[in-house]
């Protein structure tokens, strides 16, 4: 029998720095969780590199995570445009010469609306981005990987993909889009050497969050639901992204893990 | 835990619990039950500052797993369908186990996690 996890795993003070040597995208790292994310893979390590539509909103994300004392690249970029993707690509490999961890974060939000006075135009937007641009970043990334047999894919959930919240219903989509995605491309992409796995985040007082206009009674009867009484932070996704990009989880794939204050337990 | 209002539990669950794997029906009832306990004693104790997590181990040969004599034709049809394409080490369950025992993991409660190779995707 094949034993695949070091043993140094049982070695005290053995998580620290676990993503030394490795380099990681987080596209819409500019702010909110994406921004946290990178800065606690920096903090274990990893060369970062953010990727987001505001320049100057990225280079200042870009000299916090520098500042930790790793190699940062702040990248314009916009997920949902082919060209782009190919263009994020095309500059980490240049500047790192390689990519180990891809962190599917981008997402845009629309203030809540009722599923029967939906447009299509933030139908189209939503889905461009949330669902499309998970889709092909994924893809043009996994490339890159499978040709190195390593790579840790993170895609960043929502509760909304499997709780019904009202009001969300092509953002809801298009994370349910996701859930099963990351179950697909684990199928595919596992036997190759890439772990895929993701986060539900729950309801996270971030900018982009407050431009969904979240009526306070809604907030409430979330924070009543959880059982741990509150609503996430950025940084309560922070440990369980690094875990998922170290070696240290190289027998979770296909996973969307609640974080979530217990709001649902699947 | 409650009187000092701090407090990480953690269960030790099975792939069995989600998945239908023929024989031992006894025991994967007992871990079905774990699954619904687990999420009902977090609703319970995780206002009074206690997280209860557990986690969805898949197949490992330990001496324990050996006792069940699993059929070799079922762990090769097992490691075929999961993604990973092996069986789980006791160590791949560690660093779940230290992250949500931490500090770190304190808006993770009820969640049962598998860490089984991709064999079942909740
Ligand atoms: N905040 C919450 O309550 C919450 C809950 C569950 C899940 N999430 C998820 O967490 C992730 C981060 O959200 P956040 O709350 O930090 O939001 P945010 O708006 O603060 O951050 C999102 C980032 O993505 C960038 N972005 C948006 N569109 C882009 C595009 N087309 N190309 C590149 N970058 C783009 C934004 O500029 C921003 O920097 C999202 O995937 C979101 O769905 C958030």
């Amino acid at each position: 029998m094949k034993i695949t996890v070091s043993s140094s795993i049982f070695k005290k003070g053995h998580a620290k720095m676990r993503l030394e040597g490795k380099v990681a995208i987080i596209t819409g790292g500019g702010r909110g969780i994406g921004k946290a994310i990178a800065l606690g893979m920096a903090g274990e390590g990893a060369d970062i590199v953010i990727t987001g539509r505001n320049e100057a909103r990225l280079q200042q994300a870009e000299k916090e995570i520098k500042d930790v004392g790793v190699n940062t690249l702040a990248i314009k970029s916009d997920v949902s445009l082919m060209a782009d993707i190919q263009d994020m690509v095309d500059k980490t490999i240049e500047r790192f010469g390689q990519i180990d961890i891809l962190v599917n974060n981008a997402a845009i939000y629309y203030p809540i609306c009722p599923f029967l006075e939906k447009d299509e135009d933030s139908f189209d937007r939503i889905t461009s981005v949330n669902f499309k641009g998970v889709y092909f970043c994924t893809q043009a990334v996994a490339r890159h990987m499978v040709k190195r047999k390593y790579g840790k894919i993170i895609n960043i959930n929502s509760d909304n993909a499997r709780i019904g919240i009202p009001g969300l219903s092509d953002y809801a989509g298009a994370k349910g889009a996701m859930l099963a995605l990351t179950r697909t491309i684990a199928a595919e992409l596992s036997p190759l050497g890439i772990n895929v796995n993701a986060i539900a985040c729950g309801l996270t007082p971030t900018e982009g969050y407050m431009e969904s206009n979240y009526p306070q009674e809604l907030i409430d009867f979330f924070v009543g639901m959880a059982p741990l009484r509150r609503l996430g932070m950025p940084e309560d996704y922070v440990a369980l992204a690094v875990l998922l990009a170290s070696d240290d989880s190289s027998f979770i794939t296909g996973q969307t893990i609640p974080v979530n204050g217990g709001a649902s337990m699947p | 835990m409650v009187k000092r209002k701090y407090g990480k539990i953690i269960n030790i669950n099975s792939a069995h619990a989600r998945l239908g794997i023929p024989g031992n029906s006894e025991y994967t009832g007992t871990k079905g039950a774990m699954l619904a306990i687990t999420r009902t004693i977090a609703s319970e104790l995780s206002p009074l500052g206690i997280n209860v997590n557990s986690i969805a181990c898949g197949l490992t040969p330990t001496e324990g797993y050996r006792e069940s004599n699993y059929p070799q034709e079922m762990i090769d049809f097992v490691v075929g369908m999961t993604p990973l394409r092996r069986l789980g080490s006791p160590g791949d369950y560690v660093a779940m186990a230290v992250l949500l025992a931490s500090d770190d993991a304190s808006f993770i409660t009820g969640q049962t996690i598998s860490i089984d190779g991709g064999l079942a995707m909740p």
